[in-house]
């Protein structure tokens, strides 16, 4: 963390907020030893679709990140191992190849190695790699969309039996955009490598407040099959975000443009379209076709959340219990850990006092702290 | 704030400390008597914490109460950590106040690093802040 450890230093609330939900980020995303782990693997599947023997290699096979990984949006499921999308592309044009025959070749190779055999298992549109205790590596075969240009790509999806349209690095490079509308940064070229994992203080508003309304997400569906899945929200986020500095004035702003992008949609009789930034013919809320309760449990998870959230807002004080309704274990993870680092602070005699009874760091504190051993029963 | 552990100092006058109170503390609200010092005021220990209305009363020993908001308990846990019969908070051990030093520079920073450690342990139901805590349920005060 780029700031210093006493949780108080920030003289407003809105502030102290923030560094408490940035920690909260830190503590859903993948840590940096996992991180570090899930890129060496990726690179040596990689290596083995280049190997001698590959068929895939006189395609000069690309394997890169897609999804929250590429994003930086990363959350710890409630249960198991994080989810880790990458797309393996083909230097090929999509017409040229069966998107069934694609899929299976690419699991019959996996298969055939000793070392994936065990791992691997076919998914409707990837093959997925089962790393025990630490993630699932989900694999998309893709060809190159062999009628458009820049960076479109076609998968195979066994439920169409067909080709669907796709552009992860034209997603990124949007969401990119969007999460920097403040910062007048030029825009990273190439997405291709994956971001050296950004420390969650260097993370942009967009992205935290993308982590927290998925984690919210996560645990507001916790028994539903119902969920609006991870694209849906992050493109809507992403699309109504207006360049807020701060996390938590982030969401705010968030939850009140999807609200009124669901009252505005009703108000014409239909439901919310979600279109891919990136090709907007294609339609990310597809799901919610023939599917109302989904659609309902959408519209009732963002109010709810809203509500929610300008009560934290306006509340302005200890809001604790009500952050941890919201995000549930990580908040009190992190308030055990704010509370270890007082402690630090106090027993190395950092902390001092200033008017009206904030605890500070001591250099900007009318008073030090004077050591002292609370008493009394447990 | 080296103070002379061994050479007991003349204990300051209900007068005196009521004065480096306001000096120092001037939102709290300060009265004397001839044998007693009041005091009611707030504290908000963090930029992310309750405002708490405290009160204390010194006569031979400052005693501390939270009046606002009512202290809760952490979930499972069936009694607040660190205080006294009638949720008087223990704030010292024997020694470290003494009434030669200023309350305004002991006792008042004190409170301000309970009730912080009390709003963690509220959400946590671990007290981070260290301390004693003699086994006797019914533990009094010296």
């Amino acid at each position: 963390m780029a700031v210093a450890s006493a949780p108080s230093i920030f003289q407003d609330f809105s502030a102290a907020l923030d560094e408490l939900l940035f920690e909260v980020c830190e503590e859903l995303q993948l840590t940096p030893a996992r991180y570090d782990q899930a890129v060496e693997r990726y690179e040596a599947v990689g290596d083995l679709f280049e190997s001698e023997g590959s068929p895939f290699r006189q395609y000069r096979p690309k394997i890169y990140p897609q999804g929250s990984m590429s994003l930086g949006t990363t959350v710890k499921p409630i249960e198991g191992p994080h989810d880790l999308d990458f797309v393996c592309e083909l230097s090929l044009g999509h017409e040229f190849v069966d998107p069934m025959r694609l899929l299976h070749a690419l699991y019959g190779f996996l298969r055939a190695n000793a070392t994936y055999r065990p791992m691997a298992s076919l998914m409707n549109r990837c093959v997925r790699l089962e790393y025990a205790n630490e993630f699932y590596m989900d694999v998309l075969p893709a060809c190159r969309n062999g009628f458009s240009n820049g960076t479109c790509i076609k998968v195979p999806d066994r439920e169409v039996k067909g080709w669907k349209d796709s552009d992860p690095l034209g997603y990124a490079a949007w969401f990119e955009r969007r999460s920097r509308i403040l910062f007048l940064e030029r825009l990273l070229e190439k997405a291709e490598p994956v971001p050296a994992q950004q420390a969650v203080s260097e993370k942009k508003p967009l992205q935290l407040a993308v982590q927290l309304i998925k984690r919210r997400r996560d645990l507001y569906f916790v028994d539903s099959d119902l969920a609006t899945v991870s694209v849906v929200l992050t493109t809507l986020a992403a699309d109504v975000y207006r360049g807020e500095a701060s996390v938590s004035q982030a969401i705010s702003s968030i939850l009140a443009g999807i609200a009124a992008r669901i009252e505005a949609a009703q108000r014409s009789g239909r439901r919310l379209r979600v279109p891919n930034p990136a090709n907007q013919n294609e339609d990310l809320s597809e799901r919610w076709d023939g599917n109302s309760p989904a659609y309902r449990a959408f519209q009732t998870y963002v109010e709810d959340f809203h509500i929610r959230w300008s009560r934290v807002m306006a509340k302005g004080g200890n809001v604790n219990a009500e952050l941890e309704e919201l995000f549930g274990e990580p908040v009190k993870a992190v308030l055990k850990k704010q509370a270890k680092r007082l402690q630090e602070d106090r027993v190395a005699g950092r902390l001092g006092v200033s008017g009206g009874g904030l605890i500070t760091v001591a250099t900007s504190a009318r008073l030090p702290m004077p050591p002292n051993t609370f008493h009394g029963a447990k | 704030m080296a103070r002379n552990n061994y050479l007991r100092q003349k204990p300051l006058t209900l007068v005196q400390q009521r004065y480096f109170l306001s000096a120092t503390f001037a939102h709290l609200h300060t009265e004397t008597t001839r044998d007693e010092l009041r005091c009611v005021g707030m504290l908000r220990p963090s930029p992310l914490s309750d405002t708490y209305t405290i009160s204390y009363k010194v006569a031979d020993r400052p005693k501390v109460h939270v009046i606002r908001p009512q202290l809760r308990l952490a979930p499972g846990c069936e009694r607040l950590p660190h205080v006294f019969a009638g949720n008087e908070l223990c704030l010292y051990l024997a020694g470290e106040w003494r009434p030669d030093m200023r309350i305004a520079d002991f006792i008042i920073p004190w409170i301000s690093l309970w009730l912080r450690f009390y709003e963690f342990w509220l959400a946590t139901g671990s007290w981070e802040g260290g301390g004693t805590h003699p086994n006797a349920p019914q533990h009094q005060p010296r």
